[in-house]
């Protein structure tokens, strides 16, 4: 079967400080994967190598049998943890920009859910509150049809009512024959949705599993397993 | 991908130079009406009277801020240049910048070709300013007594120092902003300090690139301390040089971008 996404033995060393150890895991098509660790245990660098934001220390990271660069870009579709929009821009120029930018892109998607969420194009992203600057984001990141979604958690910082809200974009839009990987410290709220999961403790993955296998071989939720091995 | 890029860029900078160009445009259009009342003031009134000296010392003041604001629309060309580079390639905004479909060596070219255009409507903006003050009073200026002096003094004709002037200006709008951009680009492997990091960078690549050309001066003796100094070898000499340290601020960025980007 393809992979969408192959990361093999990457190391990523800050200084002293060693953010991802050796890590090779690999995503197929198809798939939501969550991924999933406390705080610091690595998992926006794990996404943002293979979005081209960090460059490894060692090993290599191939999107769908390429290495990172412009032609691997444009099959990511990339939501970082922060906001990455100048806000100077009006709604509509940055859906201009990205509808010249990424080929995969759907203004048209991107207008109806605007619409649906009474955001004005015409609004400048200045006027607009952080958790609208966010949906913004989210809209213009699931509106392309993108081999792989990389998620840096998409659902952190925002009230349940929104958690569903996100949640529910990103199943209605993104391309099914794609994959997802979505980081997230919320394990309850993203566990219905997973179809397997990557547990990431200090930089070392210590579990890649399907969710069914799981609930099969340790008799306990996502989350359940999640808090017992990451018990402070 | 670089036309769209260069409208991209265009978009993001052109919000700061329009307001400071429009600014110049006018203060030079009110020096220009100011400069014929001076002058026909002088003329009617005669230097002594008390309206005329009003006007002259009104005119110096207005003058001083004039040359000040010129002196500010060069320093504010590179902040903005540097202030859009920074903000959409090694700050939050690069998270957008960097995970568009298009190669480093793109983006650079983008920003550095944006650089360069706002650079020469600057220039030629302040150039037709002083025409604009000018106008009328040509016949007044020694600009053939100049042109004569010059090539006498320099053993060199005007018309080839025209050249390489405008072929040295050319090259110094690619260098000084890739300057900037590779000082950034050497500044954000900093993780805390990346303006610090991007400062140090340009003091040591100033000083660096300074060393370095007093060495190459030396010894290919264009220095004006050899008996056989010529204008126009220094001039080509400072010209081959500038595209050399161009192509090298261009590579040292590419190389800290693609290689070495560090988006924490």
């Amino acid at each position: 079967m393809n992979r969408i996404l192959e990361y093999s033995h990457v190391t990523k060393q800050f200084g002293s400080l060693c953010a991802l150890q050796d890590v090779s895991l690999t995503v197929e098509p198809g798939h939501i994967v969550g991924l999933l660790g406390p705080n610091g245990s690595g998992k926006t660098t794990l996404l943002k190598i293979a979005s081209g934001l960090l460059v490894p220390t060692s090993g290599t990271v191939s999107i769908c049998g390429l290495p990172v660069g412009p032609e691997s870009k444009s099959r990511i579709s990339y939501l970082p943890d922060k906001n990455y929009l100048s806000d100077w821009m009006k709604v509509s120029q940055i859906i201009d920009l990205f509808h010249d930018f990424y080929l995969n892109f759907d203004r048209n998607k991107a207008y109806e859910m605007l619409q649906r969420l009474d955001i004005s194009p015409k609004q400048k992203l200045k006027t607009l509150s952080k958790g609208t600057r966010e949906k913004v984001q989210l809209i213009l990141v699931m509106s392309r049809n993108a081999d792989l979604y990389l998620l840096d958690e998409p659902i952190g910082g925002v009230d349940p009512a929104a958690r569903d809200y996100i949640l529910q974009t990103i199943l209605t839009n993104y391309n099914e024959q794609g994959s997802i990987l979505i980081s997230t410290h919320l394990i309850s709220d993203v566990e219905q949705v997973l179809d397997q999961v990557i547990f990431l403790k200090n930089g070392v993955i210590t579990l890649q599993s399907s969710v069914d296998d799981i609930r099969a071989q340790y008799e306990k939720s996502v989350d359940e397993l999640f808090r017992e091995v990451f018990q402070c | 991908m670089l036309g769209k890029l260069l409208k991209k860029d265009f978009r993001s900078t052109y919000r700061f130079f329009l307001p400071l160009m429009g600014g110049y445009t006018i203060a030079a259009a009110v020096g220009k009406i100011l400069f014929e009342i001076v002058l026909s003031v002088l003329d009617s009134a005669g230097h002594t009277s008390a309206l005329s000296e009003g006007i002259a010392i009104f005119s110096v003041f207005y003058l001083i801020i004039c040359v000040i604001y010129l002196v500010a629309c060069y320093l504010m060309t590179s902040v903005f240049v540097v202030y859009d580079f920074y903000k959409t390639m090694v700050s939050d905004d690069g998270y957008l910048t960097h995970t568009l479909p298009v190669r480093t060596s793109t983006l650079i070219c983008s920003k550095t070709l944006i650089a360069v255009m706002w650079q020469i409507v600057v220039n030629l903006i302040i150039s037709l300013s002083f025409l604009l003050i000018f106008t009328g009073h040509f016949s007044q200026l020694p600009v053939k007594y100049f042109f004569k002096y010059f090539a006498s003094s320099w053993n060199m004709d005007s018309f080839a120092y025209g050249i390489y002037s405008v072929l040295n200006i050319l090259v110094e709008s690619f260098q000084r902003p890739l300057l900037f951009f590779a000082c950034i680009a050497i500044g954000q492997q900093w993780k805390n300090h990346r303006i610090l990091g991007a400062i140090l960078a340009y003091i040591g690549i100033s000083i660096a690139t300074q060393i370095i050309n007093t060495i190459a001066i030396i010894m290919t003796g264009v220095s004006s301390l050899y008996q056989d100094f010529t204008l126009s070898g220094y001039m080509l000499y400072s010209l081959i040089f500038g595209i050399i340290t161009t192509v090298g601020f261009y590579l040292v960025s590419d190389y800290m971008l693609s290689k070495k980007l560090n988006l924490e």
